[in-house]
Order: structure tokens, then sequence, then C-alpha cells
């Protein structure tokens, strides 16, 4: 079943209410993922909205790294990972990792 | 001592050992892994620059020539040495030859809770008990798990990060992705060797050879030992293992 637009639109918005999000990036973030959602095996709106969440969890730094997206790319395109898996190691590994430039 | 140049390596495994060796969690393993280095970020850093290089055409075994003249370059040769040992001795026993020390665990692990088994091997009653403590000692994981949990704490450093999401060390049956079954493995080789150490110091030779045919003949003897298909080693190899000769 295709994801809830709408819905899920609506739920992050409140979820990410203090983040100053605006409502057309928020809405553009969430059809961009709902699109390839198929291609990365997100089939579970949970899983799609978890992954959304930890999108903007990353700093404007880390989405500069190469290390930082290279490892995102390459834990989405795993295809022995289920999608609760790859979220783990995304939440686990990768939310918190400084970028290059914030390490001596 | 077995002399070095007598231990061999099987080149099937070695890629996958030096993997394991270039690991930053594994450097903080060393000393539980029975691997003595001290200097472990330099040999960290020789098997990282020999995996980087291109594999040699012509045989596993000129990759891993690469790899131990990266080291004897970088670190020396006693840790190549070292490093050489132990693949042809822990780490074989760990990732290939598990039953080298299982078959005795299993032995010893029944014997505790049925006390004919226990009364079958020839240990002197007044160490039995003490025995029996250095064994189980030996099989408790919590000191491995502690210093794993560590060791393999987020974030993961750049280069082990690569390595996990390259699938290095994914075990099928467990779903595991990263190194910790083999670690664990390692490990467990490890707390068997330093035990049955213990016993050789404790015991005399005679009583160490009363203890190993006395196992042997009990396992011979006993249907529930019939996956038992070799001779348990001598404890003697089992503390102080010398490698396989090629």
């Amino acid at each position: 079943m295709a994801p809830d637009i709408d819905r899920m639109f609506k739920f992050l918005r409140y979820r990410l209410r203090d983040r100053g999000i605006d409502d057309a990036d928020l809405l553009r973030t969430v059809e961009e993922a709902a699109a390839v959602a198929p291609r990365l095996r997100f089939e579970d709106e949970k899983d799609l909205i978890k992954l959304i969440e930890l999108q903007f969890r990353f700093s404007a730094a880390q989405l500069a790294d190469s290390v930082i997206l290279e490892a995102l790319a390459a834990t989405l395109e795993r295809p022995d990972w289920s999608a609760e898996r790859r979220l783990e190691f995304i939440h686990e590994q990768l939310v918190n990792r400084l970028p290059a430039s914030n390490v001596d | 001592m077995t002399p070095d140049d007598a231990i061999t390596i099987d080149p099937s495994d070695t890629e996958y050992m030096f993997k394991l060796l270039s690991l930053d969690i594994t450097r903080q393993l060393y000393s539980i892994i029975g691997l003595p280095i001290d200097d472990a970020a330099r040999l960290t850093q020789a098997v990282r620059d020999a995996l980087g290089r291109e594999p040699a055409a012509d045989s596993a075994q000129a990759d891993i020539d690469i790899v131990f003249a990266a080291i004897r370059e970088q670190v020396g040769s006693g840790v190549a040495d070292v490093v050489r040992r132990w693949a042809g001795t822990a780490f074989h026993h760990a990732f290939r030859a598990k039953h080298v020390y299982g078959y005795w665990i299993a032995l010893l692990a029944h014997s505790r809770w049925q006390p004919g088994l226990s009364h079958a091997l020839a240990v002197p009653d007044d160490r039995r008990e003490s025995l029996m403590a250095h064994f189980l000692n030996a099989q408790d994981e919590e000191s491995f798990t502690t210093a794993y949990e560590a060791a393999a704490a987020p974030p993961l450093s750049d280069w082990d990060l690569q390595m996990r999401l390259n699938n290095e060390f994914h075990d099928s049956d467990s779903e595991t992705s990263g190194p910790e079954i083999l670690l664990s493995s390692l490990a467990s080789v490890e707390r068997n060797r330093r035990f049955w150490q213990w016993v050789v110091r404790t015991l005399t030779p005679g009583e160490v050879d009363a203890l190993h045919a006395s196992a042997n003949a009990l396992v011979k003897r006993t249907p529930q030992f019939a996956f038992i298909d070799d001779e348990l080693r001598h404890p003697a190899a089992l503390a102080a293992p010398g490698g396989r000769r090629g």
C-alpha cells in the first residue's frame, strides 16, 4: 500500500514542530521519501516516518561530510538489512557522528 | 617452542584474519584475544596499509607475505613473529578448529553435573574442585562482553564503519554483521588456553598424562560423547599451542 503522504506530513509536522521546519520543505521531503520508499524497501509507513525524522537530525555540517554521506547511502542500499536494522544503524552510528571538520 | 617458520597459516583464512586485525575494535581487545602486542596502533596501521595495496596476482600466499612484510617493516620482526604464531594457533582454533578446545569443554561441562563422569577423570581429589572452578571461570563470557561493548560503542571509527558497511564480518547464522562472534571465539580460546596453563602448572606431568588418558578412554566408552570423533588434544598442547606443522 502506498504511503499516505498527507497523513505522514501532518504527523511529522507535529513531531517536528519545535524545529522551525518550513511546511513546504517538509512536504517536499515527505513526497521525495515516499517516491523512493519502494526502491529502498521501506514498506511500512512507520519506518518511513522514522527515516524522515532521522534525516532532520543531521546537521548541515554532517550532510557535507563525505564519510557520513557515503555511510548513509551505503546503509540505505544494504540489500540484506531490514528497514528496521538500517534505521537502527543510522541512529546508532551516524546521527551523532562528528563530521571530519570537528575532529582534530 | 615450535620455530615460527614451521607455523603454517591457512591462506584461505588470512584475508579475513587481517581484516579483523585492521579494526579499531579488535585493537582494543588484543590482551583478551591472546595477542600480546604493545604497539597495537602501529600494527593496525601496517595491516591497513598492506590491505590497501594491490593483491598479488599469483597466489594467496603472496598476499600473506605482503602483509607480513608490511608488519616487519613498520612494527618489527618480533611483532611479525607474534602475529604469525597467533595466526597459526589462536586464530586457527577460533575460526577453523573450535573442536580442539571444544571437545574438552563439552567433556568437562558434562562432568560437572554427572559425578560418574567426573570421577572417571583422573584428577587428584584435592584439586578436583579447584580444577572445576578454574574451568568454569574460563567459560564465563562476561569479561569479553563488557570489553566488547566498550570497544564497539558508537561511533565506530571511519575504518571500522567502512568495514561494517562492506559486510566483511557478516555471519549468516546469527545475522550479526560485526566481528563480535569471531572475537568472542578468540576470547574463549584464550581463556581456555590460560585454564590449561593453570592445569599444567598445578598438576605434575604424570598427573596431566593420566588426566589426558582417562579423558580419551571416557570419551571412547561413553555414547553421549559419540560426536567427539578425534583424540582429545594433550593439555600441554592446549596450554601453549605451537601451531600446525606444514
